[in-house]
């Protein structure tokens, strides 16, 4: 009995010591991160290539990717890809960070631009794997995201802006001819626009998720997140992010501008409805959404319009939004150079300019624009220039490591103070920077 | 013992047990501890020990403090209604009548619905336009409450909700045991003339103590251990009124990437619930009545 006992006792002393024992798969030294790079799983030649996704298979990016997919297997016999949907930037973020610890990742995957602060240690340098001149090709501003220091980790795919939508039919309707350029124009627009007695409201406003377009409306008026070195949160210096919040505070106050967050619904679609059902004229969203848009909106009677993001005047500042493609370093260096094939495909004129069209999303290279659909859109839709134009004035998202979790804190700020009346919006913003800052010293990238 | 049986069959027979709780309970709680004491960053490959660090930043952060806070308000507050609430129905249903047995299947079917249907259905009705809650409290003249959106009532709201979804379980419990109470005693009471008060504080409470005893112990510990309602109905916002301890340590671990903080507030909860555990047994048995 007393032998029995001590063989149990020993068999559980065993198995703690070794579910408590753990070796990451890139141990301590990031550069060595697979340590058998050259070793291809091969499956009778074939080499594999595991593509994580961030929309759901059956969307239009899905659908463009399984069939760019086939056409480049069909090109390349000996490669197989294999495109997954994994449920969004967050959804591919928290399987990242597990497939990490277990040491099974993707040859490649979609990752949100930001997020590349957090992943670029497990990512490969793509200049080992892309041609000089394709790299050369890609949009520069796009393109800035993807690199850290002079290191290439991920590329562009479905790059994004964020511009003005407005409800051209209500716009004209109440007087108005050109979309305004500045902030001061937008609440002028809004004020003329809104119907206080037909509960019509100038603009709507969702700030998104991760902060997005309050950075963007941020660097239009002259701020930024974080300053040039990466390490101090300046968002709130001079009261800037308090100015903006209580711009639309005042707006929201007067009665021309929709908040989402006194409903429970999911505030994009809270405000797109308003906008695009006529209840609200302007909102700021992705460019990525415009066939959408333009879709329900001509559905519901209304002719949609799209002008460039409004600016405190000066030079615009506009955030670049989206995702990009990153390889990681642990696949085979035969997967990674078909990862590469795959990425050079894909920039492609007749790709990179069918998918903008298809989705609204930037065309990601200088020469799409000579692919014969996207030049056919625009002569159909010269409106559309203007998100190819606001290209210039991109500018980069914060780098870190902590921007997840510093988002999560702004956002919880801002919402708060477009749904609760007693919000200050000063000590909101000062409240959230101090946050944000504590976050960066405790947790440096 | 029984021929061919030897004195290593118990231990073999139970092994597999074992060897499950090993692998996914106290497995992951020993990794949990160890890693509450480093920091680890899965991504960049890093795994230091880091000491008390975790445990400093933790008790040094608002956010968690007010996170414990809301745990400890959301667990007395769920346990304080929603025991009272399963015995005083079982009280009422524990007869055997189908208008009874009928009520007794329906108020026990939010404990079987899926906890998404659960959130969706309250989300509609708290909704501040157009929900029900605010056409009733408009009956009485009430003024509209903004539930889940107002920091002021967001815990509150999702209290309702775990009361809800929970007190047919506690009732169906409370049932069985009450059940089992012979029916002598009631009778020689009645020649006693107790009154029905009296039965009740001196016959039936003593009589289902244990069941309480499991009841609270069980439901503090869900309720300390809240996630999916969280999760779906508010995210823990706004301004982290209504976030709870599980929803913090997934946050922080999964969104936030910071693996050892997380674990350091897991271990934090393991350490309460069990003090919790350990008071309300030491508390209760004094009083529970065990046959």
């Amino acid at each position: 009995m007393k032998k029995s006992f001590m063989l149990l006792a020993a068999v559980i002393v065993l198995a703690l010591a070794f579910v408590a024992w753990r070796q990451f798969p890139n141990d301590g030294v990031p550069e060595t991160v697979g340590s058998s790079p050259d070793e291809t799983p091969q499956n009778g030649g074939v080499v594999e290539v595991l593509f994580w996704n961030v929309f759901a298979d059956e969307s239009s990016t899905g659908v463009f990717l399984a069939k760019a997919a086939e056409d480049f297997m069909k090109e390349n016999p000996g490669i197989k890809i294999t495109v997954s949907g994994q449920g969004g930037y967050d959804a591919i973020a928290e399987r990242l960070e597990a497939a990490s610890a277990g040491g099974n990742l993707p040859t490649m995957a979609i990752i949100e631009e930001t997020f590349l602060g957090r992943f670029h240690p497990i990512a490969a340098d793509l200049s080992e794997y892309l041609p000089s001149d394709v790299i050369a090709n890609y949009q520069p501003g796009l393109l800035a995201s993807g690199y850290v220091g002079d290191k290439l980790y991920a590329v562009p795919f479905n790059r994004s802006m964020p511009v003005l939508f407005y409800n051209k039919t209500m716009f004209e309707a109440s007087g108005l001819q050109t979309p305004p350029a500045t902030w001061d124009e937008f609440r002028e627009a809004a004020k003329a626009i809104s119907d206080a007695e037909r509960g019509i409201r100038g603009a709507g406003l969702c700030w998104d998720t991760d902060a997005w377009i309050f950075e963007s409306i941020l660097y239009s008026w002259g701020g930024d997140i974080l300053d040039g070195t990466n390490k101090r949160v300046v968002f709130n210096d001079g009261g800037k992010a308090s100015d903006i919040v209580k711009f639309f505070q005042e707006m929201k106050e007067e009665g021309t501008l929709f908040s989402p967050y006194d409903h429970q619904e999911d505030p994009w679609i809270t405000v797109a409805t308003e906008v695009l059902q006529g209840r609200a004229c302007m909102m700021l969203g992705s460019n990525g959404m415009y066939s959408l848009y333009s879709q329900w909106m001509a559905d519901a009677g209304f002719e949609l319009g799209i002008a460039m993001h409004p600016s405190s005047g000066g030079t615009p500042s506009i955030a670049t939004g989206g995702g990009n493609i990153a390889v990681f370093r642990n696949a085979s260096r035969e997967q990674k150079a078909a990862a590469g094939k795959l990425l050079e495909f894909l920039a492609r004129d007749e790709y990179a300019g069918e998918y903008a069209v298809l989705t609204g999303y930037l065309p990601i290279t200088k020469t799409a624009m000579n692919s014969e659909k996207l030049s056919a859109m625009l002569s159909e839709k010269p409106e559309y220039r203007t998100v190819i134009e606001q290209m210039e004035y991109a500018h980069r998202r914060p780098f870190t490591k902590n921007w997840k979790n510093m988002y999560g804190i702004i956002v919880e700020e801002l919402e708060a103070c477009l749904s609760d009346k007693r919000a200050d919006a000063a000590e909101a913003m000062e409240s959230a920077s101090s946050a944000c800052q504590k976050v960066m010293d405790e947790n440096p990238d | 013992m029984k021929p061919g049986a030897s004195a290593r069959s118990p231990y073999i027979l139970i092994l597999p047990a074992i060897a499950l709780c090993l692998i996914f309970s106290i497995g992951p709680t020993v990794m949990s501890v160890r890693d509450s004491f480093r920091s680890v960053d899965y991504v960049a490959g890093t795994d230091k020990f880091v000491g008390l660090a975790n445990y400093r930043s933790i008790f040094t952060d608002g956010v968690f403090l007010k996170v414990f806070g809301n745990s400890v308000v959301f667990m007395f507050c769920s346990v304080a209604l929603s025991v009272p609430l399963g015995v005083a129905a079982a009280l009422f249903l524990n007869r055997n009548r189908f208008i009874h047995n009928l009520t007794q299947s329906v108020i026990f079917t939010p404990h079987i619905v899926s906890f998404i249907a659960v959130a969706t259905l309250w989300m509609f009705m708290m909704d501040p336009g157009y929900g029900i809650l605010n056409y009733a409290l408009g009956l009485f003249g009430l003024p509209p409450l903004r539930w889940l959106l107002d920091p002021g009532t967001s815990l509150l709201s999702l209290v309702i909700v775990a009361v809800w979804k929970t007190t047919g379980f506690n009732t169906l419990i409370v049932i069985a045991a009450l059940q089992k109470i012979p029916a002598e005693l009631y009778e020689s009471a009645r020649l006693d003339r107790a009154t029905r008060a009296g039965m009740f504080f001196h016959i039936t409470l003593p009589t289902i103590s244990p069941v309480l005893v499991f009841l609270v112990t069980t439901s503090a510990i869900s309720a300390f251990g809240t996630f999916d309602i969280v999760k779906f109905m508010t995210e823990g916002g706004p301004r982290n009124s209504s976030n709870l301890m599980v929803y913090w340590i997934y946050r922080t671990g999964f969104l936030h990437f910071q693996i050892g903080r997380a674990m350091a507030g897991a271990v934090v909860l393991i350490l309460f619930l069990s003090v919790v555990s350990a008071v309300n047994f030491a508390l209760m048995d004094r009083r529970a009545h065990y046959q």
